[in-house]
């Protein structure tokens, strides 16, 4: 793998069948991102963000073309690996936070770690870490009801990175948090960005969010329609 | 892992209380049942040991061969030489002569005309001589609800419901007709001496006459015969063990092939009647255990609680942290088995109490025994027994119930593709 080149989509095509016929949601796209970069993927809704994050997620998979994150080939994963590849390299941070209500907010965070197979004493070192990235080191304890929007997400954000992967994958991480809260994670990133070389990729239509990006992508009608960098 | 989903189950209560409340009470009513049946099988086996089959009971070869139609005619001739010489073998049992047989009962008006007639099954035993074990192997005494025991082998004991319907009372005189060993026909006077109730329906409601087995000989012209021969442990204790070397013994040695009046004979459990009652009580476990596990799967599964459904969001997102589809099922499976074991090891507690209750106090079904019409022998205070099974039924439904629950359920993890589990956390 060339080192830079963290993702590579060749003619990537990902078709729906909606009511018999094939909805295409994603047309030819032709990206490369590099290592340690903070990019976002911009345009109306029904463009085909989601649907693009979720394939180079491995959560999905291209219908022809394809998708190479990690010098792994998307297409041909088993769900195994597939997994595999989500487990060791990839966090990814919803728009809804997705904590699981039942557990802590250390043991949120902790949970990717348990399917890493750390120690516990390691566990503790990295979820500590993490929580002091996000500023809630002394929130460890509460439950997710007991936190905000804001800092749900930053309990969101420390678990997406508290296994230090080298791709984080963002949809609308923001859409529910307002102004001040948004600019507060987004800062976090940014600084993780930086710290870890952590390569970052978003999915929103949120202008604040788009004044971090140092490249923008857009997509419409599952097209790239522009590509720049700042 | 482990610790990691018991955190889980106990804090989210709403998800977990629902089933192991479920498995709570499936596994308490396994031990109650379990216990009761423990305690009542003993006594059914008394019983119908005492009423009926005996712990052996021999019958000559070509009686047993058309047993379904009583024929007297082929009764065996000398039950008198017959008990002697297993007295002799077997010193630990003891032998009684009985015979069944049916007729016809006429029932006269005051002046000796026929007022009705009604067909019986006439079970006859030795009610009169001293010291008779049949009274108390019979229940009779304790059944007696008018009237008091024969005296003298013509006075009959008959079904109290008979004994309403045909407006029949104490001290009536009635007329038994039916054929003799010989084929003619015979009629016999019998004194009723007392109406009896067992709370056995086949008996009381069946038109069934108790008479005195000296009385019934005469009345059949069967000299020292009988249909049958009962042989019981003294010490009342019926093991299929036991009863085989005795059945074994009689049949090498006394059965002839050649004389179809040489005995044959059988086991409690090879009696016809009692086949599918002890059938039933070598696999009573099995029975309750899956009965309860249909019973438990059905409401875990309806209950929503166990099928995931709710969870498909922990799923995706836990999906999208990287772990396996695999590893999420067999989580699950893990989740409920325990939720099995704390359900269970609660119920069994609970239902170990009620066992015990039930060993102490008893129920007494009273009227309610009289009324049951399922032809199985038991007592009116039923009685369950804290047997070993108690200890370990309750966790054969208790784990494999909310088990079959995931493994059905969980399914649906690995039918829906991992991107529409995962759309469920954007809805
Ligand atoms: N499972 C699916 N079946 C059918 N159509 C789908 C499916 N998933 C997405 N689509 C369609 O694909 C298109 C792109 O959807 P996608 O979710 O990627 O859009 P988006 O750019 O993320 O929009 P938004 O900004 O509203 O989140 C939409 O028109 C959507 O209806
Ligand atoms: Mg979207």
């Amino acid at each position: 793998m060339s080192e830079t080149k963290l993702i590579h989509t060749h003619d990537l095509v990902k078709t729906y069948p909606v009511a018999g016929c094939e909805f295409v949601a994603l047309k030819n796209v032709n990206i490369d991102i590099g290592k340690g970069e903070f990019s976002g993927l911009v345009g109306p809704s029904g463009s085909g963000k989601t649907t693009l994050l979720n394939v180079i997620g491995s959560l999905d998979i291209p219908t022809s073309g394809s998708v190479t994150v990690l010098d792994h080939n998307i297409g041909s994963l088993t769900h195994k690996q597939a997994a595999m590849l989500r487990n060791q390299h990839i966090g990814f941070i919803f728009q809804t936070y997705n904590l699981l209500p039942v557990y802590t907010v250390f043991e949120n965070i902790e949970f990717p770690l348990l399917l890493l197979g750390k120690s516990a004493d390691d566990r503790k070192k990295m979820v500590n870490d993490a929580l002091e990235w996000v500023g809630l080191s002394a929130k460890a304890d509460m439950r997710p009801a007991q936190l905000s929007g804001g800092e749900s997400q930053r309990v969101a954000i420390a678990r997406a990175m508290v296994k230090k992967p080298a791709l984080v994958l963002a949809d609308e991480p923001t859409a529910n948090l307002d102004a001040k809260n948004s600019h507060h994670i987004l800062e976090t990133m940014e600084k993780l960005n930086a710290e870890l070389q952590t390569t970052f990729l978003f999915a929103t239509h949120d202008e604040k969010v788009m004044q971090y990006m140092k490249r923008i992508i857009s997509l419409e009608d599952g097209k790239v329609v522009k590509d720049e960098t700042k | 892992m482990i610790k990691f989903l018991l955190l889980g189950i106990l804090r989210d209560r709403s998800r977990s209380l629902f089933p192991i409340l479920t498995v709570f009470i499936g596994a308490a009513l396994t031990v109650v049942m379990t216990g009761y049946i423990g305690g009542i099988l003993p006594d059914m086996i008394r019983l119908s040991s005492h009423m009926d089959a005996g712990h052996v009971k021999l019958m000559s070869q070509s009686f047993y061969e058309n047993r379904h139609q009583m024929p007297l005619d082929l009764a065996m001739d000398n039950a008198a030489d017959l008990i002697e010489t297993l007295e002799a073998q077997f010193p630990d049992m003891m032998w009684k002569a009985r015979t069944r047989f049916g007729g016809l009962l006429d029932i006269p008006d005051e002046n000796g005309e026929t007022r009705a007639q009604t067909t019986i099954s006439a079970l006859a035993a030795d009610l009169i001589s001293p010291n008779s074990t049949e009274l108390d192997y019979l229940n009779l005494t304790e059944s007696i609800v008018a009237g008091g025991l024969p005296k003298d082998p013509f006075d009959i004991l008959i079904a109290k419901s008979m004994a309403e319907s045909y407006d029949i009372s104490v001290g009536d005189q009635v007329t038994l007709m039916t054929s003799t060993v010989n084929g003619s026909m015979s009629f016999q006077n019998f004194n009723v001496s007392g109406m009896v109730v067992f709370g056995i329906a086949a008996l009381d409601k069946g038109g069934a006459i108790i008479t005195d087995i000296e009385g019934a000989r005469m009345a059949l012209d069967m000299d020292g015969g009988s249909t049958e021969i009962l042989g019981f442990f003294k010490d009342d204790e019926y093991t299929s063990e036991r009863a085989l070397v005795v059945t074994d013994w009689v049949n090498n040695n006394l059965k002839d092939v050649n004389d179809p009046y040489s005995p044959i004979a059988l086991r409690l459990e090879d009696s016809n009647e009692m086949a599918g009652m002890l059938q039933f009580a070598g696999s009573f476990i099995f029975i309750i255990s899956t009965v309860f596990i249909l019973i438990m799967f059905i409401v875990l599964w309806n209950s929503g609680l166990m099928n995931g459904l709710r969870r498909y969001g922990e799923m995706g997102l836990r999906l999208a942290v990287g772990e396996q589809k695999g590893h999420i099922y067999r989580s699950m499976l893990i989740e409920s088995a325990i939720i099995g074991v704390i359900g269970t090891i609660f119920g069994t507690a609970l239902g170990l109490v009620g066992v015990w209750f039930l060993q102490e106090y008893g129920i007494n079904l009273g009227d309610m025994a009289s009324n049951t019409g399922d032809g199985i022998y038991y007592p009116n205070v039923i009685r369950g027994k804290i047997i070993p099974a108690c200890f370990y039924a309750g966790f054969i439904p208790g784990l494999i119930a909310p088990l079959l629950g995931s493994l059905v359920s969980g399914r649906g993890i690995y039918k829906r593709q991992t991107a529409s589990l995962f759309k469920e956390l954007e809805t």
